[in-house]
């Protein structure tokens, strides 16, 4: 049984999952539950931020119930509530903040506002993972694709970003070209799995710096199933996957070369790639660094991290404005 | 004691209102003209309960207004309302804002009554409402909105904000705003309390694409 205030309510609900854990200090996850929407977002291959506000509206209260129950946990056992603050839909933010206000009221408990990528950075560590510092972290999902050096937890400098599309994203639109639904990035990597990468797409930006461009890879690829109709979608996919992969583990060798780094860490949803997962410890096998990987289950949007990050927050006394901030750069808490 | 907790949300931000034994007692208003940098809807509650003398604990029940409003308003609203009654374990009443003045209009009119909610981009909810009861709610652009709600009408009241109509002839309808008033009036009527969580009225409205 969990010791009074011993864990951390977290609620995650900044795109299309509804999300709600409890974790514990040492990032042990007690309860948790996501409700995904992706069959609601399946239609138009992505995500439709009205019918998202209405998902979450509908979902809240039912997944937090239910995490609950899955521990026999009430109030007392929650020490915080943590909530996903930013960055991310407006509706959907508004939905899961106020929330947890009412619950944080009703119960009497503090309720922190967190930085969703800064949750990521924290799904690395849930359930026994560990990060050594100073680390240079991968950030790869459908909303962001970022470098960043840590010198130790709390600290967080961009070395780049992307100047266009995510890499979550272009897996998305390959998807949608190929007819293979939405969410894209799972259905890529397994069709990849099946084919060979013999057509060449760009590798962009692959010989300059720390930033990312996956715009002219997915034009490229737009392109080429237009015009030919009938080419192979394996071989596709896997030519797409091969050109994003390479371009992900230089960007990564690149900065292990550039900054004095113990462990890289990848997180975000493109961790679950298996593909992202062979490439990256080859990187680290070279470079003579740890590896740091979320579990499958905590590489998506998921309410754990936000609860782990929130255990940061309260031991810092950080306690930002409860109202939704859809731009929020993960150097911010 | 009975002390509940009155969230309204047709403004650009919610207000609260608090009823003691049915008659309103207290209340708080954000006036901040930009809603994302006022103060939160714990902030306001805090300290409305406080200047009444009274902790959270202490409520009893709770009512929200589930729009048709500002949608970001009624979102924010109703997600308070639902989490806060599920932590308090305290009954919640949904009120439907145009079907609360639209069936007050009709009933104190004897006529069919619209309602008229204006949104964003030109774009309205039209509730109509006859003896108390809903006829159909619509949103889309005001004036189809408004057409198709009005058809085969001649003569109407019109609550939320003048309109024309060929061929109809509206009279006032009344208050065009959830007050404390409302809610003591919906309390007063005996309120039909809910378990589940509530959703937004966006949620139930009849789309006209435009
Ligand atoms: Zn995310």
């Amino acid at each position: 049984m969990h010791e009074p205030n011993s864990l951390i309510l977290g609620i995650e609900s900044s795109c299309d999952d509804t999300a709600v854990a409890l974790v514990a200090r040492d990032g042990t996850v007690a309860a948790a539950l996501t409700q995904s929407q992706a069959e609601i977002h399946a239609q138009y291959g992505g995500v439709y931020p009205e019918l998202a506000s209405r998902a979450h509206a509908a979902e809240i209260i039912p997944t937090i119930r239910q995490t609950l129950a899955q521990i026999d946990a009430g109030p007392e056992h929650v020490r915080a509530i943590a909530v996903t603050r930013g960055p991310g839909l407006i509706g959907p933010l508004l939905v899961g903040l106020n929330a947890a206000e009412g619950l944080g009221l009703g119960w009497s408990k503090p309720v922190v506002g967190v930085n969703h990528l800064r949750g990521h950075l924290r799904s690395a560590e849930l359930d026994g993972g560990n990060i050594t510092y100073p680390a240079i972290v991968l950030l790869a999902s459908g909303g962001h694709t970022l470098m960043a050096y840590m010198a130790d937890a709390k600290s967080v400098e961009i070395l780049g970003g992307t100047r266009d599309d995510s890499v979550g994203e272009a897996y998305d639109k390959v998807a949608r070209m190929l007819g293979l639904g939405y969410p894209g990035g799972p259905a890529v990597d397994k069709l990849a799995k099946t084919g060979a990468p013999d057509i060449t797409f760009p590798r962009p930006m692959i010989r300059e710096g720390l930033e990312f461009s996956f715009s002219g890879l997915k034009s490229a690829v737009a392109r080429l199933v237009e015009r030919e109709p009938d080419v192979d979608k394996p071989t596709v996919a896997a030519s797409f996957v091969a050109s994003a992969m390479d371009v992900l583990a230089a960007k990564c060798a690149r900065a292990l070369a550039e900054r004095e780094a113990a462990s890289l860490v990848v997180v975000g949803g493109v961790s679950a790639s298996p593909q992202l997962r062979e490439r990256t410890a080859d990187v680290c096998a070279a470079a003579g660094v740890d590896l740091a990987l979320p579990s499958l289950k905590w590489s998506t949007d998921n309410g754990a991290m936000i609860a782990l990050a929130g255990w940061d927050y309260l031991d810092m006394g950080l306690a930002p404005h409860l109202k939704p901030a859809t731009r929020l750069s993960i150097e911010q808490f | 004691m009975r002390l509940t907790l009155c969230i309204h949300t047709s403004a650009k931000s919610p207000w609260l209102y608090l009823l003691k034994n049915g008659l309103p007692f207290a209340e708080a208003m954000d006036d901040n003209r930009d809603p994302m940098n006022g103060p939160t809807l714990s902030q306001m509650a805090e300290g409305m309960l406080q200047d009444a003398g009274a902790v959270v604990r202490d409520l009893t029940d709770m009512l929200v207004d589930i729009g048709p409003g500002r949608l970001s308003a009624v979102r924010a609203g109703v997600s308070f309302a639902n989490a806060l009654s599920f932590g308090l374990k305290i009954p919640l009443t949904p009120v439907n804002a145009s079907g609360t003045l639209g069936m007050q209009a009709s009933l104190a009119t004897g006529l069919p009554a619209l309602v008229i909610h204006k949104s964003a981009a030109g774009a309205a909810y039209v509730g109509r409402y006859q003896g108390g009861e809903l006829q159909s709610l619509r949103y889309g652009p005001l004036s189809e909105a408004l057409a198709k709600s009005a058809e085969g009408l001649t003569q109407a009241a019109l609550v939320g904000q003048e309109a024309d109509v060929p061929g109809i002839t509206f009279s006032d309808g009344g208050p065009d705003i959830i007050t404390a008033a409302t809610f003591a009036a919906v309390l007063a009527a005996g309120p039909t309390f809910t378990s589940d969580p509530i959703q937004p009225i966006t949620e139930q409205s009849e789309v006209i694409d435009g």
